[in-house]
């Protein structure tokens, strides 16, 4: 009995131990990029050449003053141009994706699941396949090189919609007559009441939605070629377009990811919840 | 009392219409545009040429696009297992009893994650240094010059390199929530029974995470088909002919509507949304239940 007892002690201990060589491997393993990331912005071309993976050696911030005067502080402008894009972007999704979730899910109306269904079933199709029309259309109209290209264009966001009415379908109806007995009108109804109460599911398709935007790469590369309008995605793999082959800047490029990376970190360990959540959201209802 | 009603009436029209006219606009229109523009030659100035079906035979006997197609295939399915079982070891290592309410866990969860919110550009390029031949630190480290990124063999494992590296935080994440679905129960009385931890993995975790998993695996075919940063900004320093080591459909795509070939761009478009849809039609039929 004791003997057992013992090894099963060890053998919980042992297991354990395990478990975290395994985890602290991953760990390594999945920072290690980021490591090399961040050391490099502080190293000198020099430096980086030689000593890729080591601590820098001298640290110098010289690479970020270079990335901020870069091209007449190009790299300032288009940050703040994707932060608009996808401020704005995700706000015009939920706005149309949440009114659209409201009346899909609490009024009955002619063609509601038949409509509700055809748009679901469209969520196979790929952005790819309208990049090209949408891109002849606009070249047409004169958008080409502009905000409203990179914001207007996808804001009828299926997935979108639907996750936000999936959870606004749990929500009482006795909430909605409450209301409604009060005299609140439906805009009111939506904007007091179902927004706020379906906040879970909101806020991790806020989420989702504007990591995807930030993140983008393919669409404002078809339809943007000024620089004025670029988001800084675009920008960051041409740092290096101004030198020759044998010279790529690679302190440079670092640097650039670091500045777009880490904010995204930081944002990230403050809303944790909401960006794991918004992975399982879509997970949870079969 | 009359408005009050009249206003729920037209209430869900009016909450559709914002909605509806952009996806029209944006969605429907398109659509139907490249379809039809899928069947001529066009270069967005001139006159549209009615070509048939060329562009798609174009395609169909196009020898880059059969290996663009066989890397997407590759990205996909050759990514799939090793992610899976990386992923959901790293959940069942978290969802153990000793380790599910630790500090450890709050720990390593989001770290575990943090590439997967990591933009694909900035990491395609982070990668392509990590690469190089001769002042990448994996070359450095091991004291080797291959030249990762420019090998036609070696491009697309680093494309995959990179694709495991951001979905084990997105596979794991989903793997722990259907765990916790499971009730802890039914593990529990098993382990009394005297199972041991791989048979209660083997004979209740997996059959009862089948769910969980086929939105994986759908979910992940869904973007995987369609993946094209990754290949485009990993091979953008030399420019040349390393571009096409890597590249999936996507790209090809792309190389068409820069090139002002839209008749062509139109069907790449097309036959990615078959691919999506006779794929994401045969994971459903293969993996429904039966009754």
């Amino acid at each position: 009995m004791q003997i057992s007892k013992t090894r099963r002690r060890v053998h919980k201990v042992f297991s354990t131990a395990l478990i975290y060589v395994f985890l602290i491997i991953m760990a390594f393993i999945v920072l290690f990029p980021l490591y090399i990331m961040l050391a490099g912005s502080f190293k000198s071309s020099s430096d980086l050449a030689a000593n890729s993976w080591g601590l820098p050696n001298p640290a110098t911030l010289n690479n970020y003053y270079r990335l901020l005067s870069y091209n007449a502080g190009t790299i300032v402008r288009t940050y703040f141009n994707s932060i608009f894009i996808t401020a704005t972007h995700t706000a015009l999704v939920i706005l149309f994706g949440g009114l659209a979730a409201f009346a899909f899910s609490k009024y009955q109306f002619k063609g509601r699941n038949t409509m509700f269904i055809m748009l679901l079933a469209t969520m196979m199709i790929p952005f790819e396949l309208m990049a090209t029309p949408l891109y002849i259309i606009f070249s047409k109209i004169g958008w080409l090189n502009s905000y409203q290209i990179q914001i207007i264009p996808f804001t009828a966001n299926v997935f979108a919609m639907y996750m936000i009415k999936q959870y606004m379908d749990s929500v009482p109806n006795a909430l909605i007559e409450a209301a409604r007995l009060d005299g609140a009108g439906p805009f009111r109804i939506w904007w007091k009441i179902m927004m706020p109460v379906s906040k879970p599911a909101v806020s991790a398709t806020v989420v989702l939605v504007a990591l995807a935007k930030f993140n983008d790469y393919l669409w404002p590369k078809i339809t943007v070629t000024k620089e004025k309008f670029m988001p800084i995605m675009t920008i960051l793999p041409t740092l290096n377009d101004k030198n020759a082959v044998w010279n790529v800047p690679r302190e440079l490029l670092l640097t650039g990811c670091t500045i777009v990376i880490i904010p995204l970190i930081v944002l990230f360990i403050f809303l944790q919840d909401e960006f794991m959540n918004s992975v399982t959201i879509g997970a949870v209802k079969e | 009392m009359k408005t009050l009603n009249r206003r729920e009436k037209y209430a869900p029209y009016i909450f559709l219409l914002p909605f509806m006219i952009s996806f029209i606009l944006f969605f429907a229109v398109p659509s139907v545009y490249a379809l039809i523009l899928s069947f001529a030659k066009y270069a967005g100035y001139g006159t549209v040429k009615w070509v048939g079906i060329a562009n798609y035979k174009n395609i169909l006997t196009y020898g880059r696009f059969w290996d663009a197609l066989g890397r997407t295939m590759f990205y996909w399915i050759v990514k799939f297992i090793p992610i899976t079982i990386i992923s959901f070891m790293l959940a069942w290592c978290l969802r153990t009893n000793t380790m599910r309410r630790s500090a450890a866990t709050k720990f390593f969860k989001p770290v575990l994650f943090i590439p997967q919110v990591c933009a694909t550009t900035a990491v395609a390029i982070v990668f392509e240094i990590l690469f190089a031949r001769e002042t990448g630190a994996i070359n450095q480290i091991f004291g080797t010059t291959v030249s990762w990124v420019e090998n036609q063999y070696t491009a697309k494992w680093i494309v995959l390199l990179m694709l495991i590296w951001r979905g084990i935080g997105w596979f794991m994440v989903v793997y722990m929530s259907g765990m916790t679905a499971i009730s802890d129960d039914l593990t529990e009385a098993a382990r009394i029974d005297g199972a041991s931890e791989f048979q209660i993995i083997c004979r209740i975790t997996l059959p009862l995470m089948k769910q969980t998993f086929k939105f994986a695996f759908i979910m992940d075919a869904i973007s995987s088909l369609r993946m094209y940063t990754e290949a485009a900004v990993l091979t953008t320093t030399d420019g040349g002919p390393a571009k096409q080591f890597a590249e999936g459909v996507t790209n090809l795509l792309m190389v068409n509507l820069n090139a002002g070939n839209f008749g062509m761009a139109c069907a790449y478009g097309w036959v990615i949304f078959v691919l999506v849809f006779v794929i994401s039609m045969f994971i459903f039929g293969a993996m429904r239940d039966r009754k």
